[in-house]
């Protein structure tokens, strides 16, 4: 089982976070393969969020991977419910650089933010997270 | 937002549901219903290859937009964009 263990001295302050690598859906880059064309990837600067329900990505991240939305989802925002774009990506863990997770992630405004995305239970659940906060540390085992 | 194809969707769900009793996942294009697969990598690959990489729908039909259980949750205020 891979682990990988990070350590932030600032950890109450940053959170826990984790660069991921995210791609097109695995039909997406197959199709862009058989073309001979460029496979857009992006690494980007996760929170891993356990109050998230699912992952998500800066607009600015949709729009470079040129990501197109096969989906939707409802969303409870503090405005009410909302239907969002949902877009199928690969998603490959430090840990895991052979495996790309297919999920579905919305896209948010995370501008501002010093991370570029959020990884959500949707890719947790595929995980175990251990936050120790007593020595700024936190592990996970894929 | 794929307005077209989630319309087609509702209208068709419970005939998908009757002939699928065991779920999949559904490849709609505006009006056109390409079929229905086991896996949802599976019907994105057929519909990538049908139509290319353009917006289409690819829906679990056993999954209920309006119910709650399916509605996303953050335990902080995200802006969407």
């Amino acid at each position: 089982m891979p682990i990988q263990q990070f350590i932030s001295p600032n950890l109450i302050f940053h959170g826990p976070t984790i660069e991921l690598l995210i791609l097109p859906p695995k039909s997406v880059v197959e199709a862009l393969h058989k073309q001979g064309k460029k496979i857009p990837q992006k690494k980007v600067l996760a929170l891993i969020d356990t109050g998230a329900t699912c992952t998500c990505i800066d607009s600015s991240v949709a729009k470079e991977l040129e990501l197109v939305s096969f989906d939707a989802k409802k969303v409870q925002t503090a405005g009410g419910e909302d239907l969002q774009a949902a877009y199928d990506v690969s998603v490959v863990l430090p840990l895991a650089k052979h495996m790309g997770i297919q999920v579905q992630v919305l896209e948010a405004k995370l501008t501002n933010q010093p991370y570029s995305a959020l990884l959500g239970r949707d890719i947790l659940r595929e995980c175990t997270l251990i936050y120790n906060g007593w020595n700024n540390s936190y592990q996970l085992h894929l | 937002m794929l307005n077209k194809e989630f319309d087609k969707f509702k209208e068709i769900q419970g005939t998908l549901l009757k002939d699928n009793p065991t779920g999949g996942f559904v490849v709609i294009k505006g009006d056109e219903v390409l079929g229905v697969w086991n896996d949802r990598g599976d019907a994105l690959k057929a519909g990538v290859e049908t139509y290319g990489n353009v917006p289409f729908l690819v829906r679990n039909i056993q999954e209920d937009l309006d119910d709650p259980a399916n509605i996303i949750n953050f335990s902080r205020h995200i802006q969407f964009a």
